[in-house]
């Protein structure tokens, strides 16, 4: 029985009217026949998304209505930001969101258990590590980090599985071990526990290893804050949080020393200007666009995307701070913060521990992942050529984000269905 | 577990906050500093979109146009350089190029969104055409009158304030302005400097029309007050001298032989206050609806010992005047009394030769009575009909006008002409300066007499 989703039916109108509006927009200053395609593509767009949300209404009835329409209006902007960049890349985008809800929609209906989920983390984190290897052996360099994998003519970020995988392996992980690595007076912290510490430890160094060797240091950043912020809320060991970070600052010191596009990377944190024609330009020319945005913005593709490289996936915020300006800037940052703000919520509502830690996991995920890449952008960490999720181009980004919040919704369903009952028996 | 999320919860708060405050930081406090920055390309690139909008003179006549290969011409020359200026990547910009850059640039009103429009089609959008107040004839008369001196000529329509030539010399061409640039920057007699609007010289004997219509505003009998010159006023012990001795003479005869003695005691009669709140009306006092920058009326500061009192009565001491300045003075009077706003933008269209007037009320202003006015025209008319401005006299046309000659450390004293003609309805007001050249009479009176005839259109 298909029920319909009043408030998300009705919060998705204007992520359609907004791909309807760049539509129009582009088809009215270049009236040519290719762009006719546009409002094909924007209808199909918008089907997938009212399918999607029907699809919820059968067998995800309960689930939360707010995070979907905020994924669908990210990512209408995104592509209507693409379109001025450059259309090819937005056309890919369209077919990549109609992927990821397709991705999505199987999640949806098919994903009706999640406990056996926490019974095969060892397979789970031996898949992530083996993508990670896969990587290094085979992977094709790509803007200085060694992070993408070719099955003939379909190329793949592999991180971006992994990371999800990482998540699930954690969550059971600290599921399982959250009694003995809890804080207890007169605990001596790292000895008594250490065979629940040990492993946890050397898988987190382990990926922490390969993903410094790929370069892809935005991935090791984000994994690694990651997991001591899940550890952090399972353990509630604020010691540990220390210990931890002060662990990775040593690595990152050492890696300082060893890696010269770390060194590189962290000069131009610290002062971009005097490398302004190397490799300061990129972060300067965000700055000038952002600047340039001003409070209201210069207008929907009235930019200069050209200015900054590697515009579509790392810097496509710099183009929102520039067409859309402070005010729709904030916008755009309240909307990620609303969805991080909802999947805690939702993780919350779980009626046992191994589905809290899952959802935290995911909220955590999508959270730092923005965080890391626009606050790169702005100055306040080092640049990490990390995407943004839902508005970069980039599909292993896109679809595996759409899985995962799709994932995140579906369990809302589940945690408000399987409410005071035996969570264990699934 | 619910209060550890908790904590991360209000950390991850605290970073969306911090983001948001970045946002800030780059956007609106940085924002200027960073628009402006050398680098920044975006301002560039929406100006290189874009056409540049044509200038021209009163009659269309063009000062500045584009060729079909994008460049610049400037078809009038060095005579309207220091006018008309430059727009330039690499040196800035000067002159109604840079003033009027919004416009010629299209960046403002219905022009503005229709290139915002162009830009994001990927077509060149256009700036607007601006026809200026500017009579590229007249200008080019004054030019060549001063003949490479150091000087400058403003010219302006008293009823309306529309300036109808702004000459500075000497100028500089436009045209390979980069290539001879330190050439420019390095000349002493500064070609670069726009003296008719900036320039700040003690305005000697023109500045007597200030002290006078402050003493006939204050009291009209000042007209019938006999004054007795002998060849030098003694102030505190100090002496300033006359031209001569003048004997038994009055006010009107007072400004048609420019006698010292006269305007000292006047000046040292009224004191700095009034003084000072007569030349500040002849200046900019509403906010400068125009937008070009200009030097008016600076007089030192208070307290005036009485020598200094003296001194600036004459127009010498601490009082500076530009040209501008002295040709409003002039129009002023030949009109009235009445104080008109300079203006210098007539129209804009969009379309070439078609000009939208701008719809905008000149501000007027009464700033002394219109007896007073009467009373120094009789002087100016005097000094052209048998006073010190002779050389001006014109057949058919009735002039008025003063002379100076302002004593100055540089040599020479500068020779000053403020006039208008005809007297009984003006249609032109002038103030010419030549530096250290001497007197007014003799160097800068036969200029104003050639564009007053030129202007007026007599043979």
């Amino acid at each position: 029985m298909y029920q319909i989703r009043r408030q998300e039916a009705f919060l998705l109108l204007p992520a359609i009217l907004t791909l309807l509006a760049g539509a129009s927009l582009y088809y009215l200053l270049f009236p040519v026949q290719e762009n006719r395609l546009l409002f094909v593509v924007a209808i199909l767009i918008g089907c997938g998304f009212y399918s999607v949300s029907l699809l919820m209404g059968r067998y995800a009835k309960k689930a939360e209505q707010l995070i979907f329409p905020i994924m669908a209006m990210l990512t209408s902007v995104g592509i209507i930001i693409l379109y001025h960049i450059d259309p090819g890349l937005a056309v890919k985008q369209c077919i990549w969101t109609l992927i990821g809800l397709g991705c999505m929609a199987l999640v949806i209906v098919f994903f009706k258990h999640y406990y056996w989920l926490s019974e095969v983390k060892y397979i789970t984190i031996l898949v992530a590590l083996f993508f990670l290897f896969l990587t290094i052996l085979m992977g094709d360099e790509a803007g200085g980090a060694r992070n993408w994998l070719s099955l003939g003519s379909f190329r793949f970020q592999p991180v971006e599985i992994v990371k999800l995988l990482v998540i699930l392996f954690a969550a059971a992980y600290l599921n399982e071990h959250k009694r003995e690595l809890a804080e207890r007076p007169g605990s001596n912290f790292l000895l008594s526990e250490w065979h629940s510490v040990g492993p946890i430890l050397m898988i987190t160094g382990l990926l922490m290893v390969l993903l410094v060797v790929q370069k892809d240091l935005g991935a090791a950043l984000i994994i690694f804050a990651l997991l001591l912020a899940l550890f952090y809320i399972a353990t509630g060991r604020l010691w540990a949080v220390f210990v931890g970070f002060a662990g990775f600052l040593l690595a990152s010191t050492i890696t300082y020393f060893l890696f010269a596009h770390l060194r590189a990377r962290i000069a131009i944190w610290i002062d971009p200007w005097p490398l302004i024609d190397g490799a300061g330009y990129q972060p300067i020319q965000s700055y000038f666009a952002l600047a340039e945005g001003g409070l209201v913005g210069m207008g929907l593709g009235m930019s200069f995307p050209g200015y900054i490289p590697a515009v579509a996936t790392d810097f496509i915020f710099s183009i929102a701070g520039a067409e859309l300006g402070f005010i729709g800037a904030i916008l755009l940052v309240f909307l990620y913060f609303t969805i991080s703000r909802k999947g805690f919520k939702i993780a919350k509502s779980a009626p046992e521990d191994f589905g809290f830690l899952l959802v935290c996991g995911l909220t955590l995920l999508f959270s730092i992942q923005t965080l890391v890449i626009v606050g790169g952008i702005l100055k306040l960490l080092p640049l990490t050529g990390v995407t943004l999720p839902f508005m970069s181009y980039g599909g292993s980004s896109l679809v595996i984000n759409y899985i995962m919040l799709g994932l995140l919704i579906k369990l809302s369903s589940l945690f408000r269905l399987k409410e005071g009952s035996m969570a264990n028996e699934f | 577990m619910n209060s550890n999320l908790k904590k991360v919860q209000t950390v991850i708060f605290i970073c969306f906050l911090a983001i948001i405050l970045a946002l800030g930081y780059w956007q609106i406090l940085k924002g200027s500093s960073l628009r402006l920055h050398p680098r920044n390309r975006y301002e560039a690139a929406i100006q290189d979109s874009i056409v540049r909008g044509g200038i021209y003179d009163r009659n269309k006549l063009p000062l500045a146009i584009n060729d079909d290969g994008g460049n610049r011409l400037y078809p009038i020359g060095a005579p309207a350089s220091n006018l008309i200026g430059y727009h330039s990547k690499t040196l800035g910009g000067a002159g109604v190029e840079l003033w009027f850059n919004q416009l010629l640039s299209g960046q403002g009103g219905f022009l503005g969104l229709s290139n915002s429009w162009q830009r994001l089609a990927g077509t060149s959008g256009k700036g607007y055409n601006l026809q200026l107040t500017i009579d590229a004839e007249l200008q080019k008369l004054g030019y060549n009158l001063l003949g490479g001196r150091k000087g400058a000529v403003v010219a302006i329509d008293p009823s309306n304030g529309e300036l109808l030539s702004v000459i500075s010399s000497p100028g500089y061409e436009m045209e390979d302005l980069e290539a001879n640039w330190s050439n420019y920057t390095g000349d002493t007699n500064k070609p670069l400097f726009n003296r008719a609007l900036s320039g700040a010289y003690p305005p000697g004997s023109t500045f007597k029309l200030v002290v006078g219509a402050a003493a006939l505003d204050l009291n009209l009998n000042y007209q019938q007050k006999e004054f007795y010159c002998p060849g030098y006023v003694e102030v505190d012990g100090r002496y300033l001298s006359c031209s001569k001795e003048h004997g038994k003479i009055d006010l009107i005869e007072g400004l048609a032989l420019s006698c010292n003695v006269v305007f000292a005691e006047l000046g040292l009669a009224l004191g700095g206050e009034l003084l000072r709140e007569m030349a500040q009306s002849f200046g900019h006092f509403d906010s400068p609806g125009e937008g070009f920058p200009a030097k008016y009326f600076s007089l030192g500061t208070p307290p005036f010992s009485k020598n200094a009192l003296a001194e600036t009565a004459i127009g010498q001491g601490q009082v500076l005047a530009s040209p501008l300045q002295m040709a409003l003075v002039a129009a002023t009077i030949g009109n009235n009394g009445v104080w008109v706003e300079p203006i210098l933008l007539k129209a804009a269209g969009s379309i070439r030769e078609e000009f939208e007037p701008l719809a905008k009320v000149p501000i007027k202003r009464q700033i002394m009575r219109t007896d007073t006015a009467q009373i120094l025209k009789e002087g100016m008319l005097a000094a052209v009909e048998w006073g010190t401005g002779w050389p001006v006299k014109l057949s058919g046309v009735k002039v008025a006008g003063k002379t100076g000659s302002a004593e100055n450390p540089h040599g020479r004293a500068h020779a000053w002409f403020v006039a208008f003609a005809p007297v009984d309805k003006p249609q032109i007001a002038i103030a010419v300066i030549v530096e250290n050249a001497g007197t007014g009479g003799g160097q800068a009176a036969p200029i104003a007499r050639e564009m007053i005839k030129f202007h007026l259109g007599l043979r």
